[in-house]
Order: C-alpha cells, then sequence, then structure tokens
C-alpha cells in the first residue's frame, strides 16, 4: 500500500492529532515516575534502595528508612521464571495440538475455550487461589510461612473454611495462578506464529519421507522461533507487570533475601506488590505522606519500566536476529 | 476411456488377492497383547498420578502401580525382542526407573524436608511426578508398537506428549471455575446485586415540631454489591467512550499516515503502553489525583460527593480519572487493532473508492472504517473487559463507593471491591466475607460475557460488512 | 533402482469437486513419463496422489488402486512411500539451513546409515551443481539463486535414492540457463530412475520424455510414446491442444 504525498486535510489533521496523545502519555507516565521516585533518590539514596532491608509501617515490624529492593527484584525474576517454567511448555504444547496434531477438530475447540478464558481478570485468579491453597497447597507443601496449614494436615483437621479467608502466601502459589493467568494468553501467539510458517516448505518435509513430528521439530518448529520469541517476551512482561495476583498469593514486603536463594516457598514479594506495599500497604486506606518511602514506591514501579522497556528491545533485537536468518 | 497402451515393456499382472486365513486374527491379537497391557498399565499410571496431585494418597497405591509399570515394561522389551529382533533400551530404563522409584517411594518418610527449604512436602507429590514422569514416556513407547512401529506410528506415539499437559492445564481451568461457581452461587441472591453496602440516603424522617419542618438524613446499611456493580458499568462506560477516538485515530494514523520518525514513534508509544506493568499505571492514577501535590487537575479529578447540601471531597479519586487512566491501557488495544482491520483492506476497494473521485476522508469514511468494524468493536468489547476487571489501575483511589457511582464520585468497582473484602478493614471483611465468590461469579460473567460477545459480533459484523 | 507403477481406476475429489474421474495408466520403469494437458486438468492432483501428498489437503478423498512394483500403495504407510516416491515442487523450497544440511535432511528423517560426504557428493553431482557449490556446502541455502536453489532441491530428493521422482512443472520458476540444466539433469535420469514430470511446456515434453500422457477435465485422453503422441495424435483432443488451440 503506496504511501503517497497526502495533503493535509482536516481528517488527517485530526487523526494525527489523536495519535501523538499516546506518545505524549507515554511521556507524561515516564517523568511522573522520575520525578516522583526524586525523593527517595535524593534522601535515601542509591545504596539504601538497592540494599536488602526493607519494612513499612504497613509490615509488622517497622524501622524507618529501609526501603531495600533487592529482595523485591529476585522476587520478580524468582516469579517470572517459575511462571514461565509452567506456562511456556503448557502454551507450545496446546499450539502444536491445534496447529499439527489436531485429533477431529478439537483443536478449533481449544481455541474457542482459549479466547474465553483469555477474558478472565486477575483478581479472579488470585481469589481462585484460596481454593488452590487449601486444596493442594496446604496439604502438600505446609510450608513455614503456612504455619496454620500443617499442623492442621498433620493432625488430621479438615481444611480451612472459607468464611474464616486464610492468608497464606508462598510465590509457589503466585507462581501457579499467574502461569494459569499466562497461559490463554500464550497460547494463541504461538499458534499464529506455526500457523505462519510457508506451507510449503512443510510439504517438502513430508515429501522427503519425514515423519509429522520430525518436520514440526526440524522445520516448523525453528522457522516460528521468531513468533515464539515475541509470545514468550510478551508473556514475560506482563508476568511481572502484575499487580493483583503477586500481592493476594504472595505478600508485599519481604525483609531480606530467601535462603536458599531459590526457595520457592517463601514469599518473596515481587517489585509490583513491594512498591504498591509501599505506597498504601494495599489496605484500602490512606496512602503515606509524601517523602522518600512514597518515593520508593514510585521508584520500584519506575526498575519496572526500565525491565519492560528492556525486554521489549531484546526480544524485538532477537526477533530480527531470527528473521533475517530465516528471510529469502 | 481405455488408454493407448503403446509400450514395449511388459507390465506387472495385478497381484491376485490372498485369502485371509483364520489364523491371522489370532496372531494379530497375541501381536498386540503386549503393547497393549504396557499402555493400560501406562494409562493407570497416569490416572494415580492425577489422583496423587488431588489427594494426599497413601504410598501403596503408587508403590503398586509402578511394580505393575515395571512388569509390563519387562513385558514389553522382551517382546520387542521376539517381533522386532532388537533391543530397545529406552523401555528396558523405563522398567528400571520405575523400580527404582518404588523402592525410594517405599523407604521415603511421609514428610520431607531439607536444604532449608520453606516447606515440607508430602511424598504423595513424588509420586504423582514421579509416576508422571514414567507414563508418559510408556504410553509413547507402548502406543509406537501398538501400531505397529512405522514411521506413521512414530507420530501416533508423540500424541501423549502434547495431549497430557494440554489436558492437565484444562482440567485445572474447569475445577477451578467450577469451584468459583459452585462456592459463590448460593449467595448470588437479588439482594445482593440490588442492594448496595453502605449508603447515605435522602432524607427520610421528617420532624415536624414547632413551626418548621427538618429534614435529617439516616444511615441505611444493607449488604449487597449495587454500587460495585453500577461502578463496573460506568467505568466501563467513561473508558469506552473515551478511548474508541482516540485508539481509532492512532490506529488509522498507523495505517495510513506514518512515516519516519513520529510514525516509528507512535507505535512505539502504543505498543509500550500495552506493555508497561499495572503497577506504574495504578502509582499514575494516584499522583492525578492527589491533592497534596496541590495541582489544580488533582482536585478536579478527586472523588467528590454530594451531601445533600454541598459537594464534598472525599478520598482518592473520581471515575473520570479511572477512565481516564484506564484509556492508556485500551487505547493501544483498539489501536492496533483498528491498524491491523486497515491493512486488511483490500487494495482494489481503496482504489476503486478514488477512482470514482471521492476524496480521501470520504474514502476513510466510507470505506475504511466500516471495512474495520468488526476488529475495532472486538477490541472496545475487550477494553471494556479489561477495565471492568483491572483492580491495580484503581487500587490506590479506589474506595468503598458509600455514596454512589457517579463520574465525579469516588470510584469503585466489583472488582475493587472483591479485592478489599480480602485485605480491606475488619468490619467490611465481617459483613462482606460471604460474598467473596459471589462477587467473583459475577465478575466472571460480565468478563466471560464480553470476550464471548466479541467473539460472536466479529463473526456477525464480518458477515454484514465484508461478506465474509 | 527405478520402479515402475500401475494406476487403476483413480478417483480424487476435494470436497463436492470431483477433479479425477477414473484414471488408468502404467509408469514404466526407468522411463520419463510427460503429463501435460491445460490448466485445472487433474494434472498436478495426480502426481501429488502418486506419493500421496494429496492427503494433505482437507476433504481429500482418494480411491482406486495404485500399485508400486506390485505393492498398493494406498495401504502403505505414506511415509515409507515417499522415502522411495520423491518430488520436486514448482517452486523451489529449499530448508532454512546449510546446503550439507538440505540434501542429508531426507537421510537423517529416515535414519539411514550412509556415508553422508558421499551421498552429498552424489547426489549434487547428478543435480549438476557440484562443480558450483562444492566449496559452498555450509552456505545457508536461501542464499542461492533460485535456479541453484531448484537445482540442490532436486539433489535433496535424490539423496535418499527414491525409484520413482515425481516432478511438478520444475523449470517452470527458473531462468533458461537454470531451466536447460534441470532437463539436463532428467535426462540424465533415464535408466536409474523413473521420472513423471508435468508440464505446461510442450517442447520439454518432446524433449526430456518417453511417454507422454494428455490428461484433460480428469481423464486420460490419449498416452503413448511421445513422438508418437506428438507426431500422430490419435485424438482430436489431443491434436487441438498440441496445435495450441486451446490450453
Amino acid at each position: 500500500m503506496a504511501k503517497k504525498a497526502q495533503r493535509w486535510s482536516l481528517a488527517r489533521v485530526v487523526i494525527s492529532v489523536l495519535a501523538l496523545l499516546p506518545v505524549l502519555l507515554l511521556l507524561l507516565i515516564v517523568a511522573n515516575l522520575v520525578w516522583s521516585s526524586l525523593p527517595a533518590i535524593q534522601q535515601a539514596g542509591l545504596p539504601v534502595l538497592f540494599s536488602t532491608k526493607i519494612s513499612n509501617v504497613f509490615s509488622g515490624v517497622y524501622t524507618p528508612g529501609e526501603f531495600g529492593l533487592l529482595p523485591a527484584l529476585w522476587g520478580t525474576v524468582l516469579l517470572a521464571g517459575m511462571t514461565l517454567g509452567i506456562a511456556f511448555p503448557v502454551s507450545l504444547a496446546m499450539a502444536i495440538f491445534a496447529a499439527e496434531f489436531n485429533l477431529k477438530g478439537l483443536g478449533r475447540v481449544l481455541e474457542v475455550l482459549l479466547g474465553i478464558l483469555v477474558g478472565i481478570p486477575p483478581i479472579l485468579y488470585a481469589v481462585l487461589s484460596l481454593t488452590v491453597l487449601t486444596a493442594f497447597v496446604v496439604p502438600k507443601f505446609a510450608a513455614n510461612g503456612l504455619p496454620e496449614g500443617i499442623i492442621r494436615s498433620l493432625s488430621g483437621l479438615p481444611p480451612y473454611n472459607p468464611g474464616t479467608l486464610p492468608r497464606e502466601t508462598s510465590t509457589l502459589l503466585g507462581g501457579l495462578m499467574l502461569s494459569l493467568l499466562v497461559i490463554p494468553f500464550m497460547a494463541p501467539l504461538i499458534l499464529d506464529a506455526i500457523r505462519g510458517v510457508p506451507h510449503d516448505l512443510k510439504e517438502a518435509s513430508l515429501a522427503l519421507g519425514a515423519t509429522r513430528w520430525y518436520t514440526l521439530m526440524r522445520v516448523t518448529l525453528p522457522s516460528a522461533l521468531p513468533g515464539i520469541a515475541m509470545a514468550l517476551s510478551l508473556g514475560t512482561l506482563k508476568t511481572i507487570g502484575d499487580v493483583v495476583i503477586s500481592a493476594w498469593t504472595i505478600g508485599y514486603i519481604k525483609n531480606g533475601l530467601p535462603q536458599p536463594l531459590v526457595d520457592i516457598f517463601e514469599s518473596v514479594a515481587p517489585l509490583t506488590s513491594t512498591g504498591a506495599g509501599l505506597l498504601n500497604g494495599l489496605s484500602g486506606g490512606a496512602a503515606v505522606p509524601p517523602g522518600p518511602e512514597r518515593g520508593a514506591a514510585y521508584f520500584a514501579a519506575l526498575l519496572l519500566l526500565l525491565i519492560a522497556f528492556s525486554i521489549l528491545v531484546m526480544s524485538s533485537l532477537a526477533q530480527r536476529y531470527l528473521q533475517r536468518r530465516l528471510a529469502r | 476411456m481405455r488408454p493407448l497402451l503403446n509400450s514395449a515393456v511388459p507390465t506387472r499382472p495385478a497381484a491376485p488377492a490372498r485369502p485371509k486365513p483364520a489364523r491371522l486374527a489370532w496372531t494379530k491379537l497375541l501381536n498386540a497383547a503386549a503393547p497393549a497391557v504396557s499402555l493400560a498399565t501406562a494409562l493407570a499410571a497416569l490416572a494415580g498420578a492425577c489422583l496423587s496431585l488431588a489427594q494426599n494418597t497413601a504410598p501403596a497405591l503408587a508403590i503398586v502401580e509402578l511394580v505393575v509399570l515395571s512388569v509390563a515394561q519387562q513385558v514389553l522389551f522382551l517382546y520387542i525382542y521376539l517381533r522386532f529382533a532388537k533391543w530397545d533400551f529406552k523401555v528396558a530404563l523405563l522398567a528400571l526407573l520405575s523400580f527404582a522409584g518404588l523402592v525410594v517411594l517405599y523407604v521415603m518418610p511421609e514428610y520431607l524436608t531439607g536444604w532449608q527449604f520453606n516447606a515440607v512436602v508430602h511424598r504423595s507429590f513424588f509420586a504423582a511426578v514421579w509416576l508422571m514422569a514414567m507414563a508418559i514416556p510408556a504410553m509413547m513407547c507402548a502406543i509406537y508398537y501398538l501400531a505397529g512401529a512405522t514411521p506413521r506410528a512414530e507420530d501416533y506415539a508423540h500424541y501423549p506428549l502434547v495431549l497430557v499437559p494440554v489436558g492437565l492445564a484444562l482440567a485445572v481451568y474447569v475445577v477451578l471455575i467450577g469451584q468459583l461457581v459452585l462456592q459463590g452461587l448460593p449467595n448470588l441472591t437479588w439482594q445482593a446485586i440490588s442492594k448496595p453496602y453502605f449508603s447515605y440516603g435522602w432524607p427520610i424522617k421528617v420532624f415536624v415540631g414547632g413551626d418548621w419542618p427538618m429534614w435529617s438524613s439516616e444511615l441505611r446499611t444493607s449488604i449487597g454489591l449495587l454500587y460495585y456493580l453500577q461502578g463496573t458499568g460506568l467505568l466501563m462506560l467513561l473508558t469506552a467512550v473515551i478511548s474508541l477516538p482516540i485508539g481509532v485515530g492512532a490506529g488509522l494514523y498507523l495505517s495510513e499516515y506514518a512515516t519516519g520518525i513520529l510514525g516509528s514513534l507512535t507505535r512505539f508509544a502504543v505498543t509500550a503502553l500495552r506493555a508497561i506493568s499495572l503497577l506504574i499505571l495504578g502509582l499514575t492514577a494516584f499522583s492525578l489525583t492527589d491533592l497534596s501535590s496541590g495541582t489544580p487537575l488533582a482536585s478536579l479529578l478527586h472523588g467528590r460527593y454530594f451531601d445533600g447540601f454541598v459537594w464534598q471531597t472525599s478520598s482518592g479519586g473520581s471515575f473520570l480519572a479511572a477512565s481516564i487512566v484506564l484509556s492508556f491501557l485500551v487505547i493501544p488495544l483498539i489501536a492496533l487493532a483498528t491498524e491491523e482491520g486497515c491493512r486488511s483492506l483490500p487494495p482494489e476497494l481503496r482504489e476503486g473508492s478514488l477512482a470514482l473521485g471521492a476524496s480521501d476522508e470520504t474514502t476513510l469514511w466510507r470505506i475504511v472504517l466500516p471495512w474495520s468494524l468488526p476488529n475495532v468493536v472486538t477490541a472496545l468489547l475487550l477494553g471494556c473487559a479489561e477495565a471492568a476487571g483491572s483492580v491495580a489501575v484503581l487500587m490506590f483511589i479506589a474506595g468503598r463507593g458509600d455514596y454512589g457511582v457517579g463520574p465525579f464520585s469516588q470510584v469503585t468497582s466489583l472488582a475493587y471491591a472483591i479485592f478489599i473484602i480480602w485485605f480491606g478493614d475488619q468490619q467490611f471483611k465481617g459483613s462482606m466475607g460471604p460474598f467473596l465468590f459471589t462477587a467473583g461469579v459475577l465478575l466472571m460473567i460480565i468478563t466471560m460475557g464480553m470476550g464471548i460477545a466479541a467473539m460472536l459480533t466479529k463473526r456477525w459484523l464480518v458477515r454484514r460488512h465484508r461478506g465474509g | 533402482m527405478p520402479s515402475g507403477m500401475e494406476i487403476r481406476e483413480l478417483k480424487a475429489s476435494y470436497g463436492a469437486n470431483q477433479v479425477l474421474k477414473g484414471i488408468n495408466l502404467d509408469v514404466h520403469r526407468g522411463k520419463v513419463t510427460a503429463l501435460i494437458g491445460p490448466s485445472g486438468c487433474g494434472k498436478t492432483t495426480l502426481l501429488r496422489c502418486l506419493n500421496r501428498l494429496s492427503e494433505l489437503t482437507k476433504g481429500a478423498n482418494v480411491s482406486g488402486h495404485i500399485r508400486l512394483e506390485g505393492q498398493e500403495i494406498l495401504d502403505m504407510d505414506p511415509m515409507l512411500l515417499r522415502r522411495q516416491v520423491g518430488m520436486v515442487f514448482q517452486k523451489p523450497n529449499p530448508f532454512p539451513m546449510s546446503v550439507r544440511e538440505n540434501v542429508l535432511y531426507g537421510i537423517k528423517a529416515a535414519k539411514l546409515a550412509v556415508d553422508q560426504a558421499e551421498v552429498v557428493k552424489a547426489s549434487l553431482g547428478k543435480a549438476a551443481i557440484w562443480d558450483e557449490l562444492k566449496d559452498r556446502l555450509e552456505d545457508n541455502a536461501f542464499r542461492l539463486s533460485v535456479g541453484q536453489q531448484q537445482r540442490v532441491c532436486i539433489a535433496r530428493t535424490l539423496a535418499t535414492s527414491p525409484s520413482v521422482i515425481l516432478m511438478d512443472e520444475p523449470a517452470a520458476a527458473l531462468d533458461p540457463s537454470s531451466a536447460s540444466k534441470v532437463e539436463a539433469s532428467i535426462n540424465s535420469f533415464r535408466g536409474d530412475y523413473t521420472v513423471v514430470i508435468v508440464t505446461h511446456n510442450m517442447q520439454q515434453a518432446l524433449r526430456v520424455s518417453d511417454y507422454t500422457v494428455f490428461l484433460f477435465l480428469g481423464e486420460v485422453v490419449e498416452f503413448g510414446e511421445t513422438a508418437q503422441v506428438f507426431n500422430d495424435p490419435q485424438r482430436p483432443e489431443t491434436r487441438e491442444y498440441i496445435a495450441g488451440r486451446f490450453g
């Protein structure tokens, strides 16, 4: 579609003005983040912000002046790793099923199901975590973050009554619920990538006597790598950006790094819920007054922004490299 | 039509049909026995794994299944040698690992701790993992040999590798959503959706004493989700109204006029707005409405209520503020959908319109926009579903909705209500606690309904506008 | 070793569209057979039935008998069949791998134990491209010219030593120089392979084939030695087509 030299009609002016708004909004958001995190950087300083001690008026023990975000950073990494470790293989399997190993049209049914499931908002997965918690996590993993749980399961008491709303948290639970959120999002993207592979390559492979699985592994999936990389990066962005599920299932302040580091049974709050917790403790009440604590919350958000942008940049570089290798 | 055969090379006569002896049927059965038994044990192992995941079963079941699996694999191993004259080491390995697994399970204590992990793991988890790890390869080998060990059998053999994860994931979704419905439906009464939680009402008592009638208002408390439902609806409406023109405009720009740096910048901004964390948007909403920053914008967007005499400011932000920030999220959705719709327009339609003398605007309005209508409407509905379900954006500015719902009152929504049933003050938790799952069911109906509506409308609109 | 094929009462339809209405044909061992006919008469469909690629299209229905050296191919495992019956497509479709990996693809897919370097050299040689590419074996096949890509595809098909090679207008997308190289390769296949080639180019059929089949509206109208079909066609439709009155 050629973009010919066009006159500036009224429609074009209106459309261009409307289109510039997203750019403006993005700039304003970033500027606001930087401006509001200045108090923390100036008053508390970067070393404090990257220390491992953090506490808050809303968490149990409060020592003023502690806003170390390193545990939160690690929490984000741990959570993302666990979530993608579950969600990516399952999404890949779903996409392969719908595209290649389609049994009697069930692939189309799966696509419709995924289209329905993708609309479930994160808050519902957070609520559902209570069910998963009482039915699966507490009986099987009764972690120390869940003190009541092990006593109950060991002594044969019945699990919690939903009316009393238990409050156990762990990264395991967060990772499980977050992967449920991400799977209906990633699977259609991978499916599109697989379907986008040119048909003649698949035919050539089959004409040489290769099995469908061999074709999939050696021709189809390698050719679909750019799309799969994009799906993976978008899934990662969704994972690290989620607030509600991590706040509900993991908690929001984690003092100190977990021992050992990959302990998924601890509640290592990621950057999102830590930032939210620093601001108002998630109690629905008033926020902290302006100052270094509030600045720390904005700083956490700024860190998230930087991480998100670098993931975007890396993924588009990776996609460009892969596409160059596959271009005819 | 008889072909004119004109060849010097004699053709081979067709092979006569061989009669199938009755014995062949029996050998077929025997041939299938070993792999079929192996398949059956593998399926049983898979079922056992699911059972162990669902409940803390005793190890006896897992041990029995591993024994049977191991024996079946050994039988299969011999059968493969006898029939195909080769040693299939995969099967031997499976037999060995199954045996190792059952030994480990036998000696394992009921709960395992170690390596300073903050957990105590029940042995049924290990049983489940081991059974699953044994079952899937066993199924694959069994299917391969059942289907005759040909290349096509290789394809059949890979089905379990794909089907088991898919099936398990779908089962989890079904169970969880089922639980939500089961626990939420009993409390879904008419009162729940028709009454607000807490509201100040208009005067209902009139004191007629002396010469002057005096009005006084009275607290009405009731337990229900009405304001939250209204809030969700208002949020969806305002977000749609704000984001539709901007989104369509940005999308048209990207597909029609975007060139050079400004075009790439716009595209980057649109992609970035979808990629940024919801926390950032929540903090932006907070900054917009935070009175302590003192900007006039903040006081404009702040929540307020009318107590019968004068407008008072409440804490938090208004629906207008929340919708503005939510549209940051929805605009890119609509923009990308519009752009995709415009790009799918066949060039002949556009050129045909221009060739008839129509101006750019007319072409845009009459041809391009109607063509992208299905995409736009779908994206709008999905955007509304996101607005309905969002909590993170509202988290810092929303409230309980005590004073009713309107564009300038403090924002509240069903999703936020669910959030503060968990995190809110004790009184709210106490009285609204039973409504947690009920509100969840309602929210699910709303969001899933919009998703299904989006799919159906797209199909209907494509048929109407594109003859698809 | 080349093989002969017998086709009896082959019918093929895609959904409601009956493309082949009962084909009876013999493909002679070690000879080149050309399929000619106007567009849409079913030449490509017939070709794709011979290695069962027709099954990849939704709604495809194939019935009848096709025998490869007496074996009924519609009962065979399709992958085993395709290792004996190779195909070269109209648009060259090399894999996005090195030239060597392309040629060895079929060998590795069938897990054949062969001397790989020897197979690569022999296949590329038979496809008349060994001298051009012998120092460029690790180059990505996508970087080659279209003519070179097609010859690599031919080499790839030859590597598994099929007994029948099916070719769907292999030179149609190529420049004249590459086209003539491909035709020279086809001529060299005579005796070692059985070739069935679909072509729109009647001069090409004259140049390379021993037998010619004229297909029209899903039926075999005429079938015989090339010289006889072109110089002395027995049927009026054949005469009209060869004279270029329709196509």
